[in-house]
């Protein structure tokens, strides 16, 4: 049987989306992240090409509360009239506030890299007997000593969070949340390094208890 | 001149006294607030300052910089600008963008800064849309209350009429300190085209970002301390976290009421030694 590689981390913040592709130009968040959110959560802090990260499950550690969140953009994507009337561009967004999660995943050997590792990976590589291995050691250093590649957000950039790290003491599932979301977008981009956009959406995803369990990856139909 | 771009940890220490730092037009401009009654102010919202504080090049506070730093105004053109006219952008940007999009990065400093969405239609997908800088949202430490007073009006408020009353025109915090989370990403920087000197401009910007934008909505709105931590290496050298904890103010008596003054508020004016011997830590305000 092949070793896993398990970590997992604690988040929390003020703010969080995790949009609902179905909720068009007004996003709404799901309550929990998406499948590809978790994945870059824990990329943010380490990202090695040979390494995937394959999230499993997701504690709901925050009662869950929406809140309407309002932008203004006033650049040049805006659409003519609008440019024209020196109108801007309201985004109007439901958002969930004070969310706290802890995040599981697998680091194994990644086998989607399509033959588009860099140089410095296959070097890497050359010197390393188990790279996934390595991974969870280097990425359990960093998480411990407050290092990352750039700062995890809780799905848009400017929802930065307050807290990133090993699981605090205090920290308690929120076991009272249950709820069944009929479709949850997995991946945008499921087929490894460099590839091409393909939406893949889980059906009936559950979140009992406060835990939603990832679905084992399956090839879902677009 | 200093080349390499640090990691770095920053929080806004903002004071706001009888105005509205950032209005809900979801709410009729009433000054955010969240559920648990504690004020907002987004990220989008500070950024325009800065922004706005850049592009006007005639402004006392770009004349000052600019001159002090030695910049060329034509590489620290603002893109998401209140400026566009019809027909000006697209087809020059999208002339900009071809061959690797160096034109476009050299030109924009708010693109190479925060990110851009532009870069997405450069077809060019080994160039990344994240910015350097990630500023996060800012929250009051305690609830905040609200007022809403009638406004008189030269302009027309009424139809046939020359002035009158807004009934509720104005809407604003008493009093409220608000913590604004903000990082440096070194690793982005040879993607987005950011360079030290973009920083060093953003740094001295931060000081004037209300100062200098003051509005009727916004007679008081102000940077209590602008804290600046430099990691030692860009992957970072502590916890960004615990150092936005220890620089945070705490309310000395119930967290849960609104505050009247800064005096309600034990501030902290350094950081503890354990994290100081870690970052170089400076208030970009100075005070």
């Amino acid at each position: 049987m092949t070793k896993k590689y398990e970590i997992q981390l604690e988040i929390s913040g003020p703010t969080a989306i995790w949009t609902r592709p179905d909720s068009g130009d007004c996003p709404v968040s799901y309550p929990a992240p998406t499948y590809s959110a978790v994945k870059g959560i824990f990329e943010a802090i380490l990202f090695i090409q040979a390494v995937e990260i394959v999230p499993c499950k997701v504690e709901i550690c925050a009662p869950i509360v929406y809140h309407t969140y309002n932008t203004n953009y006033g650049g040049p994507l805006r659409k003519s009239d609008q440019i024209n009337k020196g109108a801007s561009y309201q985004l109007l967004s439901s958002v969930l506030v004070n969310p706290c999660y802890r995040l599981y995943a697998v680091a194994q050997s990644n086998v989607k890299t399509n033959g588009r590792v860099s140089e410095k990976t296959l070097a890497w590589l050359s010197r390393t007997t188990s790279a996934p291995h390595a991974y969870q050691e280097m990425f359990n250093r960093r998480l411990k000593r407050g290092q990352n590649h750039y700062i995890p957000c809780l799905g848009w950039k400017e929802f930065t969070p307050d807290y990133v790290g090993a699981f605090r003491p205090e920290t308690r599932v929120y076991t009272d949340f249950n709820m069944t979301l009929s479709s949850m977008l997995r991946q945008v981009f499921p087929d490894g390094l460099r590839s091409e956009a393909r939406y893949v959406f889980d059906q009936d995803v559950d979140i009992r208890g406060g835990e939603l369990k990832y679905h084992p990856e399956v090839d879902h139909a677009q | 001149m200093n080349t390499e771009i640090k990691r770095a940890t920053g929080l806004l220490i903002i004071e706001v006294i009888n105005s509205n730092p950032n209005g809900d037009p979801d709410r009729e401009s009433d000054p955010r607030q969240r559920p648990d009654g504690r004020g907002e102010i987004s990220p989008v919202s500070f950024k325009r300052k800065l922004r706005d504080l850049a592009e006007d090049k005639e402004g006392p506070v770009w004349q000052q910089l600019s001159q002090q730093m030695k910049l060329d105004q034509k590489e620290f053109v603002i893109l998401e600008s209140r400026d566009t006219k019809k027909g000006d952008y697209k087809g020059a940007i999208k002339k900009e963008l071809e061959d690797g999009a160096s034109a476009f990065k050299q030109k924009y400093w708010d693109g190479r800064i925060f990110g851009n969405t532009f870069l997405e239609e450069a077809m060019d997908k080994g160039t990344i849309k994240t910015g350097v800088v990630q500023f996060g949202l800012g929250l009051s430490i305690s609830p905040i209350e609200i007022e809403r007073h009638t406004n008189t009006n030269k302009a027309g408020v009424e139809e046939g009429k020359t002035a009158g009353m807004a009934p509720m025109g104005y809407r604003f915090v008493q009093h409220g300190i608000y913590c604004m989370p903000f990082f440096v990403n070194p690793s982005m920087a040879h993607k987005s085209g950011c360079t030290a000197v973009d920083i060093d401009l953003l740094k001295k910007l931060i000081p004037h970002a209300y100062a200098h934008t003051r509005s009727h909505a916004r007679p008081f709105v102000d940077l209590r301390h602008a804290w600046y931590c430099e990691h030692n290496n860009p992957l970072g050298s502590c916890s960004d976290f615990a150092l936005i904890d220890a620089l945070r103010p705490k309310k000395k008596d119930d967290p849960s009421t609104s505050s009247k003054s800064w005096d309600d508020y034990d501030a902290p004016a350094e950081l503890p030694a354990d994290l100081a011997s870690k970052v170089v830590c400076i208030d970009l305000v100075g005070r």
